[in-house]
């Protein structure tokens, strides 16, 4: 156990993030790359990394639940579990209880580990056991385990080792315990004073080159109390034959100390790997007792049980965290491969040795996930370009200052111009910090797919296109849900089963395709299906039977298939489980106008439908139109309006008790921006008219004046002014003067809501002139 | 002299974890995310021990051990393990040149331990 301070813990969350985000499509792409396992080294080590630093963080059941997956997942890297959809399944949902765990412990209310799934990921363990014993039946290690055949001391035992549950104060197994009954057994009374010693050390050959001075342990023994060390040279060879980085000595010691026989065995931490190292403590009636090197021989907690970490509870033990990774199935965990001289966890794994992927240097990819999440990451060179940028505004204004003094113009028109470039490269640049390539959004839809068509039993091949491409920040983050719901569509209504597909010839697998990319100033990112296509005649029945559209239309017509973004419009009576949640493309569309997008179609009936998204590249400018209405100037997202159209004469309409205008024959309603503000003034002798959509209805705001088109950047009205949903932001104009930019959608609800009286009865008669 | 310790670990919380508790043994550590930057520091700069993770991108622990010791000036040392990995789980002749290995997790108490002990005085 580490620690449980919370700054670790931060940023332990934060790199569990990344890495689940990493070990996800680590999954995803095992699936679609069977058979091939090179690649799954940084899926296996994303789980590694979290197992380790959760239990480094204090986490214990976080790594301990992550044990199971990098259990599973180093089984399927040593090619000892064939990969079907199954096992992903399971893993993808073990993943997302890891997931829900890690935002658990995040918020301060854990969540359990998930014993169903441990139970699982247990089960795939089982899978084909190499090794005739069954876990189950492995007999708990003994402690003391004088017993036991003592491993070759040169080859077999294993590195120091620190007992794992040692360390955990949570870690319910001591070890110590049973260490101390074995001292007890070997005669060693920690309480009596002073104890003898005899010490016989032959270091093996390569203890210099593992970074061992032998003479510091005899130091060490000198430190412990009175000794006599006698050195054997025999070993030693002729000069021709010497080895300089070999150790051919061995000596001797003999030690008196009142020390721990812990202390004396801290001595030989890390000699005793590969050397010989014998000690017997003498005894007052002469004889001897050898005093066994390992502290209780194997630690109860880091012998790997397959039952410690097969148990759901999470009584079942911290050890089993630090237990290896059950490599190659329950091998390791037969006492019979354990007591060997040799002891290979998981036979087939180590056994490959060299050619085990985890061992090749070359080839690996680079850091898993760089990928944001709650801190935005910058680019170190516009990072960079932007504090450059800054010095560079300094000495201008320090030029400024200078120039105070100069009478002549045109100084100061060189500093100005050097001002300018300087502010418009500096505004580029932050605004390129918002950008963000679309691969974030994208990376989480192979899931999705997958999801989907384990549960509608069709066949999917997701494919991406230009994830490179850069988009604002705040778009990529809120059309996940848009895009979802439209791939969830295409898999539910356009895609047919792959019974219907082959009977049509189509491939089995239908296709599901994004592709995101620059169209002039905007990005497009379509969803496109080799589906069915939208069928038309559906669509016109429904739309004639609802008087959306007059009889007799064409099926070619194009308002045809924009029917499908009406409120509450569908083609479909039976509604699916997946796609039937109430959300129809009117919502979808209306959330992309949020984002100051479009949304269209394109459809082929048996070929395949597209949706397209259009969406600016940034959301922190915007084109706008500057309005005026009683004195004060607006500015209109010009996203939100469709036409604008000039309003004079004196003939107005009502409609169910509200204000509407005719334009083109189709009866508007109205919403006057002088009864929104509450203004008196008088009224100009000619009104425009916006039209903007409300819910898929038209609707007219009124305005006094339109002064043109404006480029505005978007500076937010900050925490004081949030609740004025009718305003958006604040620009600075031009001229310096500050204008509020106006929401024409929240104005229009507000209106509507509060229903107030009307001030002003505009005319009937219309002169449509468009705008863009 | 302060002496200096290479910390390799793929993970940024261990990585500052053993920071800190370095830092109070008032000895220099630096930290790095993979087995090949831990190796490029060391070709650069002199160093008093390694302290590396195994499962890492680039360059894993034992590899990184390997090509440690065939840098003369590292020749002798002293490098330590900090892995959830069982030394058991490796054959001998993989772990050749380790010269020790603690299991995760660690405490603060036993790290300090282990390293004031293989540190050379």
């Amino acid at each position: 156990m580490g620690s449980s301070d919370d700054r670790f813990r931060e940023m332990f969350f934060e790199e569990a993030r990344e890495h689940l985000i990493s070990l996800e499509e680590g999954l995803m792409d095992l699936e679609r790359r069977q058979g091939d396992h090179a690649h799954l080294d940084k899926t296996f080590r994303a789980a590694h990394t979290i197992k380790g630093a959760a239990a480094m963080v204090g986490l214990e059941p976080i790594a301990r639940f992550t044990h199971g997956i990098e259990a599973v997942l180093e089984k399927i890297r040593t090619g000892s579990l064939a990969v079907d959809s199954d096992i992903i399944t399971t893993l993808l949902e073990s993943l997302d209880h890891l997931a829900a765990m890690v935002e658990g412990y995040a918020a301060g209310s854990p969540v359990p580990g998930s014993g169903d799934l441990s139970q699982r990921l247990g089960d795939l363990l089982r899978v084909t056991p190499p090794g005739p014993a069954p876990a189950s039946s492995r007999p708990a290690p003994e402690a003391g385990g004088p017993s036991r055949p003592e491993p070759d001391s040169v080859t077999g035992r294993p590195a120091p080792t620190i007992p794992a549950p040692t360390e955990s104060p949570l870690g319910p197994p001591q070890p110590a315990a049973p260490a101390a009954s074995s001292d007890d057994a070997t005669g060693l009374q920690p309480d009596s004073p002073s104890s003898s010693y005899q010490i016989k050390l032959s270091p093996g050959p390569d203890t210099l080159r593992r970074g061992v001075n032998p003479l510091g342990v005899l130091d060490e023994l000198r430190e412990l109390g009175e000794s006599t060390v006698t050195t054997d040279p025999q070993a030693v060879p002729l000069l021709d034959e010497l080895d300089p980085e070999r150790c051919y000595l061995s000596w001797t010691i003999t030690v008196r100390t009142d020390a721990e026989p812990e202390r004396l065995r801290d001595v030989f931490l890390f000699v005793s790997e590969d050397s010989n190292v014998h000690i017997e403590r003498r005894l007052v009636d002469g004889t001897s007792v050898p005093v066994p090197l390992d502290s209780g021989d194997q630690q109860p907690g880091i012998t790997p049980t397959a039952a410690d970490f097969l148990a759901p509870s999470p009584e079942s033990g911290a050890g089993s965290i630090a237990a290896p990774a059950l490599a190659g199935g329950l091998a390791a965990a037969d006492p019979s491969t354990f007591n060997g001289a040799r002891t290979v966890a998981g036979g087939p794994a180590a056994a490959a040795g060299p050619s085990r992927p985890g061992t090749q240097v070359g080839g690996l990819s680079p850091f898993p996930g760089a990928r944001p999440h709650a801190r935005i990451r910058v680019d170190a060179l516009q990072l960079d370009d932007l504090v450059g940028l800054a010095g560079e505004l300094a000495v201008l204004s320090d030029n400024l200052q200078g120039l105070r003094e100069i009478s002549g113009l045109v100084p100061w028109l060189h500093a100005l111009e050097a001002l300018q470039r300087v502010s418009r490269q500096i505004r580029d640049t932050t605004l390129d910090l918002r950008m963000v390539p679309v691969d974030e959004l994208f990376s989480r839809f192979p899931r999705v797919a997958r999801d989907l068509a384990d549960r509608s039993g069709k066949e999917i091949e997701l494919r991406m296109i230009g994830q490179e491409t850069r988009l604002d920040r705040t778009i990529v983050e809120r059309l996940g849900d848009p895009m979802v719901h439209l791939i969830r569509n295409a898999v539910d209504h356009a895609l047919e089963t792959p019974q219907e597909r082959l009977a049509q010839g189509k491939p089995r697998m239908g296709r599901i395709t994004l592709i995101a990319g620059h169209e002039g100033d905007r990005v497009a990112i379509r969803v496109e299906d080799d589906g069915r296509g939208l069928d038309r005649e559906k669509i016109i029945k429904k739309g004639t039977a609802r008087g959306l559209i007059p009889a007799g239309v064409s099926p070619d017509d194009p308002r045809v298939v924009s029917l499908i973004f009406e409120p509450g419009f569908s083609t479909r009576d039976d509604v699916s489980e997946m796609s039937g949640r109430g959300v129809g493309l009117d919502v979808v569309r209306d959330s992309v106008r949020g984002l100051r997008g479009s949304l269209s179609v394109e459809s082929t009936p048996g070929k395949g439908t597209s949706f397209i998204f259009r969406l600016p590249l940034t959301l922190a400018l915007i084109d706008g139109l500057l309005v005026e209405t009683a004195g004060g100037q607006f500015v209109v997202p010009l996203a939100q309006v469709e036409e604008c159209v000039s309003l004079n004469g004196t003939s107005p309409a009502l409609a169910k008790e509200r204000p509407c205008v005719s334009v083109r024959g189709e009866l508007v309603p109205i919403v006057s921006l002088r009864s929104v503000f509450r203004s008196n003034g008088p009224l100009p002798a000619r009104q425009e008219l916006l039209l903007t959509r409300h819910a898929g209805q038209r609707v007219g705001v009124t305005v006094d004046r339109l002064v043109g088109r404006v480029q505005a950047v978007i500076q937010s009205l900050g925490e004081g002014l949030h609740g004025l949903s009718r305003f958006s932001g604040a620009t600075i104009l031009g001229d310096g003067s500050v204008s509020l930019i106006l929401d024409l959608s929240a104005v229009v609800t507000e209106s509507l809501v509060a229903n107030h009286s009307v001030h002003t009865m505009p005319s009937g008669g219309v002169r449509a002139e468009s705008l863009r | 002299m302060s002496k200096t310790i290479v910390h390799a670990d793929d993970s940024a919380a261990v990585r500052r974890w053993v920071a800190e508790q370095l830092n109070d043994l008032n000895l220099k550590v630096v930290s790095v995310s993979d087995g090949e930057a831990a190796l490029s520091v060391l070709r650069e700069s002199p160093c008093d021990l390694l302290l590396t993770d195994l499962e890492m991108p680039n360059l894993d622990g034992l590899a990184l051990v390997s090509a440690v010791r065939e840098l003369p000036a590292h020749r002798f040392l002293p490098v330590l393990v900090l892995s959830c990995r069982h030394p058991s789980e490796f054959e001998a002749h993989r772990r050749r040149g380790v010269t020790g290995w603690m299991v995760k997790p660690i405490d603060a108490e036993h790290l300090c331990r282990w390293v004031r002990r293989v540190l050379p005085e």
